[in-house]
């Protein structure tokens, strides 16, 4: 799992405050770990006993990808803020939020909450009446299956 | 899994290098009626010279050595805060109560302003190994150090390692009293889960 991979951080500047356990990288920030990629231009890592509890990406956007598991479709988050909960490992994605999956299904909207362990999301429109926005989702069409060519197809298809 | 980068320790054991070196040369050593002209020729000179600290109670706090320490008084009459101190291959040990020593060399270190500015020079190296004799520890070719603002920095590259953990910069700044520590361009971490 990703969770037993490296970590590789790169960024232009960090600061680590030994005291409060947080380290904060900043200016073009990579992070990788397995399939897990985070892509912002800010990283704030808070540890406890030197063991990484939170990540919390901010960006214009900032972008999290990763395949979950091995059975699972990629995912691809967007948002102003991604906060990467490890213990539960849920994300919590803020401003301009987007959440992709490999088939293309596609959710926006100002909050979105994401349960990666159980694939559960949980999204939030901005019910504020001067600028309402709502969640929007992009199901495709699941690809029909092509019809198996027996000896001799019948019908020609016109398109072809 | 991110391990701590561990500013504070290397900061007072660099404060205790110097003060040590600073301390070093009682007064006897400046004897005001031969002082040397100018500041080409050290006042005194340590050769394999060894110090030992202990505190109050009498335990050991520190040990020094360096295969040369040069004392160069400016003003041949008094001591005067332009003096400086140029030491060779510095070595420290570094003793706290309740963690592993910390170790420290260098080739070449150099103290001014009453030891308020210190530079080290040339594989500055600083390492403590705890228990299991995991190693956690700092390399840069260069660093400067004031010990009264407790605080230390560099502009040349720095790795900074520790038991599942390493880190490349360069450039560093470390605050001790809010233990803070700064890389300042082209980092890049390693961290083993």
């Amino acid at each position: 799992s990703d969770k037993s991979q490296p970590i590789y951080i790169s960024s232009d500047r960090a600061e680590r405050n030994e005291k409060l356990g947080v380290t904060t990288y900043t200016g073009s920030v990579e992070m990788n770990q397995g399939t897990l990629q985070i892509h912002a231009d800010k990283v704030v890592i808070h540890s406890i006993n030197n063991e990484i509890t939170r990540i919390i990406a901010t960006g214009s956007p900032a972008e999290y990808q990763q395949k979950p598991a091995t059975d699972k479709q990629l995912v691809i988050a967007r948002g102003n803020k991604i906060e990467y909960l490890l213990d539960t490992e849920k994300l919590h994605l803020t401003g301009n939020a987007s959440l992709r999956q490999g088939d293309g299904t596609m959710l926006t909207g100002k909050l979105i909450n994401y349960d990666t362990k159980e694939s559960v999301v949980r999204a939030e429109g901005n019910t504020n009446s001067s600028a309402p926005e709502r969640i929007h989702m992009v199901i495709p069409p699941k690809a029909k299956a092509e019809p198996q060519n027996n000896s001799s197809s019948s019908s020609s298809n016109p398109s072809q | 899994m991110i391990r701590n980068w561990f500013a504070p320790a290397v900061i007072v054991t660099l404060t205790l290098l110097f003060l040590l070196l600073w301390e070093s040369p009682p007064q006897s050593f400046f004897n005001q009626d031969d002082a040397p002209t100018s500041t080409k020729y050290p006042a005194s000179i340590l050769i394999n010279t060894v110090s030992r600290r202990y505190d109050d109670e009498g335990k050991l706090n520190s040990v020094f050595k360096a295969s040369e320490a040069r004392y160069f008084q400016v003003n041949p009459r008094r001591p005067t805060k332009r003096d400086y101190v140029e030491v060779k291959e510095p070595k420290l040990t570094f003793y706290t109560v309740d963690k592993p020593p910390w170790d420290m060399t260098a080739r070449t270190g150099k103290s001014k302003n009453n030891g308020n500015l210190i530079q080290l020079k040339g594989d500055v190296h600083l390492w403590q190994s705890d228990s299991e004799n995991l190693v956690s520890e700092l390399t840069t070719p260069y660093l400067v150090v004031k010990p009264e603002q407790q605080y230390a920095e560099t502009n040349k590259p720095v790795i900074i390692s520790s038991p599942g953990s390493t880190t490349n910069a360069v450039g560093m700044k470390a605050y001790l009293q809010t233990d803070t520590i700064k890389l300042l361009s082209k980092v890049r971490g390693i961290h083993e889960p």
